[in-house]
C-alpha cells in the first residue's frame, strides 16, 4: 500500500514533469507555465520567511493548505505539562534538533528543519496539553515544504514519539 | 502503583536539592523530578547507582513496596 502510493507519486511527478512540453507548444502557454513556477516560488519565499513564526503555525499545518505535506500524532502521558513540557525539550534535543524556538506561555516549541538538496524543509510543533490530573497529552506535527513526501518524515516522527516514551525507563 | 520512590525522603534526610542531586548523578534534573513524582516507567541499575552514591544510601531507601489498597 506505502509503495503504491509512492508509485503514484512518482506518476503524478512525470504527468507535472511532461506537461510543460506540451504547454509551451501552444501560444501564451509560457505564460501559464512562468505564472505557475511564480506562485510556486512566492509561496517558497512567504515560508521562508515566516517558518520560524510561531504565528503561522494554524496556516501550515491547516488541511486547506495543499502545498505542504503534514503529519499528526497524538501521545497521552500521565505527567503534568510543565514537566512533560521540560521532557520534551530535552528529548528534542537528544534526538538532535538543535535549533528550538520555544513559547512557554503556549507550551509550544517548533523546530525547524534546514532547506537542503535533499528537501524544502521542515517544521515540526509539539504542543503540550494539558488534561487535567496531572495528565498532558503531547501533539507532534510535522510539516514538510512540500506537496508529498517519500516516508522519512513520518519516519523521523514515530521514532521521535517511541524515544520519547522509552524515555520514562529512567 | 506498588513501588513507591522516596527520593524526596531521601533529598530531605540529606538536606540536598534536586538540582544539586542532577548535578552529581549527571541525570538530568527533568527526569529526576519524574522520577521523584513516581511517573517513571521503569529505572535503570547505572541510574538506582548513581543516585545511591550520591545521597550514600541502598536502593531499599529509596524504593519502597507497599500494597495496593482494594477499592
Amino acid at each position: 500500500m506505502k509503495y503504491g502510493k509512492h508509485l503514484l507519486a512518482i506518476l503524478f511527478i512525470v504527468i507535472i514533469g511532461i506537461a510543460p512540453t506540451y504547454l509551451l507548444k501552444y501560444e501564451g502557454g509560457f505564460n501559464y507555465l512562468l505564472a505557475f513556477g511564480l506562485v510556486i516560488l512566492a509561496y517558497q519565499a512567504v515560508s521562508f520567511i515566516f517558518r520560524s513564526n510561531l504565528n503561522w503555525k494554524d496556516f501550515y499545518t491547516s488541511k486547506f493548505n495543499i502545498l505542504t505535506a503534514k503529519q499528526t500524532e497524538y501521545l497521552n502521558f500521565e505527567i503534568d505539562q510543565e514537566t512533560l513540557f521540560e521532557k520534551a525539550k530535552e528529548m528534542l534535543a537528544e534526538n538532535g534538533y538543535k535549533k528550538l524556538i520555544v513559547d512557554n506561555d503556549r507550551h509550544l516549541i517548533l523546530v525547524k528543519e534546514p532547506i537542503s538538496f535533499k528537501s524544502w524543509g521542515e517544521n515540526i510543533y509539539v504542543t503540550l496539553i494539558d488534561q487535567g490530573n496531572g495528565n498532558s497529552q503531547l501533539i507532534y506535527e510535522s510539516v514538510a515544504f512540500q506537496v508529498y513526501t517519500w516516508g522519512k518524515n513520518e519516519d523521523n516522527g514515530k521514532k521521535f514519539l517511541q524515544n520519547m516514551e522509552d524515555s520514562f525507563t529512567i | 502503583m506498588a513501588i513507591l520512590v522516596n527520593l524526596d525522603v531521601m533529598l530531605a534526610k540529606r538536606k540536598m536539592q534536586l538540582k544539586e542531586l542532577s548535578e552529581h548523578t549527571g541525570i538530568s534534573n527533568v527526569n529526576l523530578s519524574i522520577l521523584k513524582q513516581g511517573k517513571g516507567k521503569a529505572i535503570r541499575f547505572s541510574t538506582l547507582d548513581a543516585i545511591c552514591k550520591a545521597l550514600d544510601c541502598q536502593p531499599g531507601d529509596i524504593l519502597e513496596w507497599k500494597e495496593e489498597e482494594k477499592e
